[in-house]
């Protein structure tokens, strides 16, 4: 976002900010609210997360088909070689899939992806909506004894920019976080960032380049560290049983590097959920035996194992009930175009392709679990997601694909140029789906493509570059944070594709930074969304559900379908980012 | 002979050096960094600031006389993969689990394989013959990770007999152990097929029985003693690969060796690792050599270790 765009938007709705009050603050769950991530579920869920937080995050009323809480264990694989440490505000990218348990991030997701308030019980913004202030729960405490005060996530924030540390995330808050810019490039000192203390200890102030209604969901990444063990033990103490520290669920009880870590039930957590497992055992190894492990029970749970694990469960009637559709980072897979030559500057073609792809039968033949027909951008479940109602726009109609191609001026195809499809990915998805969308480009509208397979870091500078060097690509994109606004910049003009429509680039900028009532803000991204999918930059083929597959005898909510009917370990996983960590427990049959 | 061996081993240290500038030259010439992980191009001022935390931003000749000055300190840096641990120290925490699957690997290749192709070379043409080649060719052309997810199909999850993997009690070591043992069994068994083939037609052998010898003490003395060079030459360097470890073996059976670093150090681009892992081979390649010619020596009185001038 640049200061013209803010510029720009509060022009555009300078009525609405003078409208406002002069601060808003609100409170509980409805802070999501505030986050403009609204839906009823918030508020109906923000009462039961306070409950569960005057129980200390112990579980109370274990259910009848519970194990007993000795054999509350769980068996979670971890990529032996992506373990460098276990924070993510150590290394976001090598922390492998342990970790994330050592304390609670500002806000979480619950099962229907809405924010809930964690490590924060409430935030408010300025009126311009670029100073932020996070109320931190009180009553929280490290392991060490400490209370959990906002200094911690200050320490965390500003050891994350630190140029000495040089974190491998540092693009998450460029151009978002007041002064992160010059920070991370030394410019600054780290204190003059826009992260402070507030009025008090329990006060956390960021302050944003830009107005930003989205920064409490970029906070779900937002796990602090403990400022007090930062500075004696160094920001490797969480790799160590001997220093490590938590304020979370779970405390590092083992490390044995190449083989297991083993989390234990932090006795002094006092956090806002109610933990059932009191012991999460990280079987490190290679992905590559993460299925056999599972098979000899080993392992309790495994996501997107592979086709060929995927079809070996459900030919067995027993073990398809192990199998279940997650939704991963809501990624959607799609097939683009240059829009600025021909033959995809025409949106005649373009619709008639979008009109020529047969998305159930690739449902029905090829993803199986691993994915869910695509008509728009936003997949099922992401917020402002709106597929049924723009699910007749890219509709498979071949009839209506072969008309549009002949108003093109290429009736039954005669005169279409052969043409390269560029391949980024090598999953096995991501050759079987191309290559049957080809087909049907060959049959509906006696089309040629040819489909060619290029390296990840070939294939994103030719996408980059400016003007664009690929004409037709398949690819897909999956979420940073949650919020509608990180998925539709992708489509923003000078971005990743070389499609432009300013009535877009308005759109999104506007919702992007709108601070009026969420559901508006919703209706406004849902509007430039529907500008996108009608302009058909891009063929939207489906949206990735990977598979996960499950012991039978992990039990307890998650199992339930939520609001959009995704009953699985719902993402960012077993991490106090999410509600999960609450919603399973090992049940009287586990045979360990 | 002490004399021999402390110039093999001064030459050894000559050899490590090139080895080492080579290694250097070569990782730092593949494309790609160490922290090239980031989804997303990471602001230009944090990849500077990562390449000038592990010192990866100054000239290349200037890192590389840094290094060797810290390594011949015993300094031979922290790995990148592994931010907790030296260098040194990772390779001493994880040898020993390799060297645990090495030596059962080493004796079961070694002794089978030398017995089985002891006995089919002296009923050559037999159903042991035939039977010990086809078995040979078929440990050397299905890979031992093959073998291992087959004995793990098997004994693990079919009728749960043997743990599927890590190192706790001897039934960990079954499978672990005959799948890496059998390519090598295998190359030891043909090697010693035919090393012992071309020895018994040798004149000295037929002079041996001419002398009414027995033929226990021909096999012994005559046949296996000069059967043993062109075996020692062949077989011996296959014990350091061994005691290195398998990539495939470590992985499949979760044993927590030196093996998979070979892979991970290269591709994670872990460069402090990756020089520490060439030198290492490097040495015991090195060492190996040294005892293979003195081995010689000690099996054929006619080789010589020094003075080999012509004439000599």
């Amino acid at each position: 976002m640049t200061d013209d765009a803010a510029r720009n938007a509060r022009g555009t709705g300078s009525g609405f900010l003078q409208r406002r009050v002069n601060r808003r603050t609100v409170l509980g769950g409805a802070a999501g609210v505030a986050a403009g991530l609204a839906s009823a579920g918030q508020l109906r869920a923000a009462p039961m997360i306070i409950r569960s937080r005057r129980t200390s995050g112990r579980w109370q009323e274990a259910p009848a088909d519970a194990a007993p809480p000795e054999r509350q264990v769980i068996y979670w694989p971890a990529d032996a070689a992506n373990v460098k440490a276990l924070d993510f505000y150590e290394s976001v990218y090598e922390r492998g899939s342990a970790g994330d348990l050592f304390s609670e991030p500002l806000v979480r997701l619950d099962r229907n992806f809405t924010i809930q308030p964690a490590g924060a019980e409430s935030w408010s913004s300025s009126e311009d909506g670029r100073i932020w202030t996070f109320t931190i729960r009180q009553g929280m405490v490290w392991s060490d004894g400490n209370p959990v005060t906002a200094e911690d996530y200050v320490a965390t924030l500003r050891y994350a920019a630190d140029p000495e540390h040089a974190w491998d995330f540092t693009w998450y808050f460029q151009g978002i976080i007041a002064g992160w810019n010059d920070a991370i490039e030394g410019k600054i000192p780290l204190d003059q960032m826009g992260v402070r203390t507030g009025a008090n200890e329990y006060e956390l102030v960021i302050e944003t380049e830009n107005p930003a209604p989205y920064l409490p969901a970029m906070l779900l990444y937002s796990c602090p560290l403990s400022k007090a063990a930062l500075e004696t033990h160094g920001p490797l103490y969480n790799t160590n049983p001997a220093t490590a520290v938590s304020s979370g669920p779970f405390i590092l009880a083992e490390w044995i590097p190449d083989q297991q870590i083993v989390l234990r039930r932090n006795e002094s957590y006092n956090g806002t959920m109610n933990v059932p497992v009191n012991e999460v055992i990280y079987k490190l190894t290679s992905p590559d035996n993460y299925f056999t492990l599972y098979q000899s029970n080993e392992l309790d749970y495994v996501e997107n194992p592979g086709p060929a694990a995927i079809e070996l469960m459900m030919a067995d009637p027993e073990l398809a009930g192990e199998v279940y559709s997650g939704v991963a980072d809501f990624p959607t897979y799609y097939i683009f175009f240059d829009v600025t030559q021909p033959p995809f500057d025409n949106k005649l073609v373009r619709q008639a392709w979008s009109h020529a792809i047969d998305r159930e039968a690739i449902k029905e033949s090829i993803l199986g679990p691993s994915g869910t027909p695509a008509y728009s951008w936003l997949a099922p479940g992401f917020p402002a997601s709106n597929r049924e109602g723009l699910k007749d726009i890219q509709r498979f109609d071949p009839e209506l694909a072969r008309q549009l191609l002949a108003e093109a001026g290429y009736p039954n195809g005669e005169g279409f140029p052969k043409l390269e499809m560029w391949i980024r990915d090598r999953t096995p998805l991501d050759q079987a789906v191309p290559a049957a969308c080809a087909a049907m480009l060959k049959e509906h509208l006696n089309i040629d493509v040819e489909l060619v397979q290029k390296p990840a870091q070939e294939f994103m500078s030719a996408l980059t570059a400016k003007p664009t060097q690929v004409q037709l690509g398949w690819v897909r994109y999956g979420m940073d944070f949650f919020d509608p606004y990180n998925m539709l910049s992708v489509w923003v003009s000078g971005g990743r594709h070389s499609w432009s429509n300013p009535e877009y680039d308005a759109k999104v900028k506007e919702a992007a930074e709108y601070l009026g009532p969420p559901e508006e803000r919703i209706r406004m991204f849902q509007e430039a969304e529907r500008i996108l999918v009608e302009d058909v930059p891009a063929v939207f083929v489906f949206h990735g559900t990977y598979p996960q597959v499950i012991k039978p005898w992990l039990l307890g909510a998650f199992k339930e379908p939520d609001e959009n009917g995704i009953s699985a370990l719902h993402w960012p996983g077993y991490t106090t980012m999410s509600t999960v960590p609450q919603e399973l427990y090992v049940g009287k049959e586990a045979p360990r | 002979m002490t004399r021999y061996i402390l110039g093999r081993l001064i030459s050894l240290v000559f050899v490590l050096l090139v080895v080492s500038l080579i290694a250097f030259l070569l990782m730092h010439a593949i494309p790609g960094g160490p922290f090239d992980v980031s989804e997303r191009r990471l602001p230009e001022a944090t990849r500077q600031a990562q390449l000038r935390k592990y010192g990866l931003d100054q000239p290349i000749y200037v890192q590389y006389v840094k290094y060797l000055w810290r390594a011949v300190h015993g300094d031979f840096g922290v790995s990148f993969q592994r931010p907790t641990e030296t260098v040194l120290g990772l390779i001493a925490s994880r040898w020993p689990a390799t060297i645990k699957i090495g030596i059962p690997t080493i004796l079961l290749a070694y002794i089978v394989g030398t017995a089985l192709g002891f006995v089919a070379a002296i009923k050559q043409n037999s159903w042991i013959d035939y039977a010990v080649t086809t078995v040979g060719t078929i440990g050397l052309t299905i890979p031992n990770w093959v073998i291992a997810t087959w004995l793990i199909l098997i004994f693990s999850i079919r009728f749960n007999l043997l743990p599927s993997g890590e190192l706790h009690g001897w039934k960990h070591y079954i499978m672990p152990v005959v799948a890496y043992s059998l390519a090598p069994m295998a190359l030891v068994a043909r090697y010693t097929r035919v090393c012992m083939l071309e020895t018994l037609r040798a004149d000295y052998v037929r002079t041996a029985r001419a002398k009414g010898l027995s033929e226990r003490r021909i096999l012994v003395w005559h046949v296996a003693r000069n059967a043993m060079i062109p075996w020692i030459t062949i077989l011996l360097p296959e014990i350091p690969n061994i005691l290195t470890g398998s990539i495939f073996i470590e992985s499949i059976f979760r044993i927590p060796g030196i093996g998979s670093y070979f892979a991970t150090s290269s591709l994670a681009r872990d460069y402090p690792l990756i020089l520490a892992l060439t030198l290492l081979v490097a040495t015991l390649w090195g060492l190996t050599y040294l005892i293979t010619d003195i081995l010689y020596t000690v099996l054929d009185p006619r080789i010589r270790l020094y003075g080999r001038r012509a004439g000599g």
